[in-house]
């Protein structure tokens, strides 16, 4: 993942995600979805599971990627 | 690791550095006062209940520890402890109410709750960086600490290493690994804190800033910091857990399995139980033939036969099936299921304005609306929070049970259909009927009260696990203790008052009724039937009812008294089906049924929320509605099935 949205609303909502783990640089995967636009979906970082809304998944700004580049080579560090 | 290890290392085995003989620390009799702090999930009430010996519900949920727990523990140096265990949280920045209760039991803010002199922090081994997280937040404040590894069987087995050592040194504050669930798992922890507690005087409140964005990021990089140094690798998620969740939390299957357990749940409570209720019908008539025949006929015997043995007999009976309700919500929820439920109808019940997470206070309102209620504070917005309130009552509570399975046991045919027993579909039914009329009042309340704050989901979905055998008992245990308490309490003594209105004053000489009809109670019932006569109500229902009011299922135990009482001759019936099943006609039956989907009954809940709310406004606004959905719904129920049979 890349970077939390701190903007206006997302303010709290980044606080909380920061707290569970969504730092820049974790790597997070997502495990399940309700729906095609994954509301809610089941997203795992650092170990462990959580349920997001699309709205708080929104404030996640991530880069994909996939196995083959975790073997390359872990995300840089902004 | 930024500079903070200036303590010197006080691990398991290190040396005894603030284990300064036991008498200097017993001069005070005060006891040592001791906050258990965690994340939702980490296995803090069990240790707690390890502790202190209490037996209370151990979930496997994040956020049921609401209520503020509290036990004394005396050590073997004699010395005395005050443990409070604090709602789970991830951090010290607040998003729900019991959340913010931690926080400022910790910081010393609430007049309510002395602030504690030594924290015990306990993260679980196997899911350590959220954990670890919390504790640096809370290290920070510059208490005394004790950390705890919890579940460090579940870490072994997944292949999870930790060197505590290295983690004490680098924290310098003890660390201790514990198997909470097991017998001897409070043991590390107890000396520990034999050895390690330093009672620390403190009056003023900690003065703490929330942590900014910045903070945070570095604190998480403290943890990641912290874990490589000890060694710490994230297990995988193991394969067997990713392919239950990818059918669990599936879109459509998950939803399928949802709707089947909670159709076996019901299914269950129905066929399971018939035989433990047999026997106790059984053994409480026998009781009541014996006590009939060992006393002279007189007042003594009708209290004892018709108001005690009648009374609680009738209640009693259900026991059953409140403990197999209760066995599979708690199987659910140390299974690790029910955040996942949450998880999957969030959507659904985000289309009435109910957070997913109101599925965990609505699923324990199932068994009763007061521990629902007293969950509802992990729900953040106050929208939300009422909303989940004023539906609560509406979910089909345990003390329904009795009321439905008397009324289904005398006028549904137990016939099959198809595989399913019809008994079992007509209380699914009733069940049903609770929910849609739930969502529907929810659906109403999200149109007319308007929304101040968005909330977000940010549910933990724990790993699965196997029921704890011996977490299941406790639970079930505390059911019966609680069940059997109130028939012996305040059942039983609202049977004896009911008992003296029925039999006083006697009947005159030339009486065409059985007696209880000129009794005080049949005057009450006679004047109510006024207002229930058009819902099909006869007097005996009207009065009922009023003993109802103060748990539903007396209601049962009031008609077994009623009846019992105007039996006349010798016909004395302990089983109260064969009696209603030809006295009442099927209409009125089921009048009564819709009546109890939705009736008010239950003057405990109405405090409850009075409590919750801190307000009269809502609980007058939760009794009239329901009255009103209660009388309009018996009204149309009656009607309808009259013009039909």
């Amino acid at each position: 993942m890349v970077a939390l949205d701190d903007t206006a609303e997302g303010v709290v909502i980044a606080q909380r995600l920061r707290d569970l783990g969504f730092v820049p640089g974790a790597t997070c995967e997502v495990v399940a979805r309700m729906s095609p636009g994954g509301d809610p979906m089941a997203v795992r970082v650092a170990g462990s599971t959580f349920a997001l809304r699309r709205r708080e998944a929104g404030v996640i700004a991530v880069q994909r990627h996939t196995l083959a580049d975790d073997a390359r080579a872990p995300l840089p560090q902004p | 690791m930024n500079g903070r290890t200036t303590m010197p290392d006080v691990a398991e085995a290190g040396p005894r550095h603030h284990a300064s003989s036991p008498d200097a620390s017993v001069t005070s009799c005060e006891p040592l006062r001791v906050a258990l702090v965690g994340v939702p999930n980490c296995g803090k009430s069990a240790l707690f209940n390890r502790l202190t010996g209490s037996r209370q519900k151990v979930a496997n949920y994040p956020g049921v520890t609401v209520e503020r727990k509290v036990g004394e523990l005396v050590g073997t140096t004699g010395r005395r402890y005050r443990i409070v265990d604090l709602p789970g949280t991830y951090s010290l920045t607040p998003t729900t109410l019991d959340e913010a209760i931690t926080r400022d039991v910790i910081l010393g803010r609430l007049a309510s709750e002395p602030a504690p002199q030594l924290i015990v922090c306990v993260a679980d081994t196997v899911h350590l960086p959220v954990g670890l997280k919390l504790l640096l937040d809370v290290k920070r404040l510059g208490l005394p600490m004790i950390v705890v590894l919890n579940r460090a069987d579940a870490a072994e087995r997944a292949q999870v290493q930790i060197d505590t050592r290295r983690l004490s040194a680098e924290l310098g504050v003890p660390v201790v690994s514990t198997v909470a669930i097991e017998k001897a798992g409070a043991t590390a922890l107890l000396e520990a804190l034999e050895r390690h507690a330093i009672p620390a005087e403190r009056d003023l409140p900690i003065t703490w800033q929330a942590p900014s964005a910045e903070d945070t990021l570095q604190t998480q990089s403290d943890v990641r910091a912290l874990l490589n140094v000890c060694g710490y690798r994230e297990p995988a998620i193991k394969r067997w857990q990713r392919q239950l969740d990818s059918v669990v939390l599936h879109p459509v299957f998950g939803m399928l399995l949802l709707a089947a357990l909670l159709f076996v749940v019901f299914q269950a409570v129905f066929s399971w139980a018939a035989m433990p209720m047999d026997l106790i019908t059984g053994g409480v008539g026998a009781v009541g033939e014996w006590v009939s025949s060992a006393l002279a006929p007189g007042p003594l015997r009708s209290l004892l036969v018709n108001g005690v043995i009648a009374g609680a007999g009738s209640v009693l009976v259900f026991l059953p099936q409140i403990l197999i309700l209760f066995l599979f919500i708690l199987a659910l929820e140390d299974s690790g299921y029910l955040p996942r439920a949450a998880y999957l109808l969030d959507r659904v019940m985000g289309g009435v304005g109910l957070s997913g997470r109101a599925f965990i206070p609505l699923l324990s309102s199932f068994a009763c609306a007061i521990p629902g209620l007293m969950a509802a504070p992990t729900i953040p917005p106050w929208r939300d929070r009422i909303s989940t309130i004023m539906v609560a009552p509406l979910m089909t509570c345990s003390a329904r049970l009795p009321v439905y399975a008397l009324l289904i046991a005398a006028f549904i045919p137990a016939r099959s259909v198809g595989p399913f027993n019809f008994q079992g579909l007509v209380l699914f039914g009733l069940y049903f009927a609770g929910i849609g009329s739930a969502l529907a009042v929810a659906y109403v309340l999200k149109r007319t009260v308007r929304r101040t704050e968005y909330s977000p989901l940010l549910l933990e979905l724990p790993d699965y696990q196997w029921p704890n055998g011996s977490n299941l008992l406790h639970g079930l245990l505390e059911r019966v203790r609680i069940f059997l308490r109130r028939v012996g309490g305040i059942i039983l003594a609202l049977m004896i008052v009911l008992w003296f209105l029925s039999s006083y004053p006697g009947a005159p000489a030339d009486a065409t009724q059985p007696p209880i009809y000129y009794s005080f109670a049949g005057m009450i019932g006679r004047t109510l039937e006024y207002v229930f006569a058009p819902l099909g109500f006869n007097w005996q229902i009207s009065i009922a009812l009023v003993p109802g009011m103060a748990a539903r299922e007396v209601a049962i135990g009031a008609l077994g008294t009623v009846y019992a009482m105007s039996a006349t001759g010798d016909e004395l019936s302990t089983s109260l089906a064969p009696i209603i099943s030809v006295s009442w006609s099927l209409a009125t039956a089921c009048s009564l049924l819709a009546w109890y989907v939705f009736a008010p009954q239950c003057l405990s809940t109405l405090a409850v929320v009075k409590r919750e709310t801190n307000s009269w406004r809502y609980p007058l606004i939760m009794a009239g509605y329901l009255f009103g959905l209660a009388y309009l719904a018996a009204f149309v129920t009656y009607r309808l099935v009259s013009a039909l049979s």
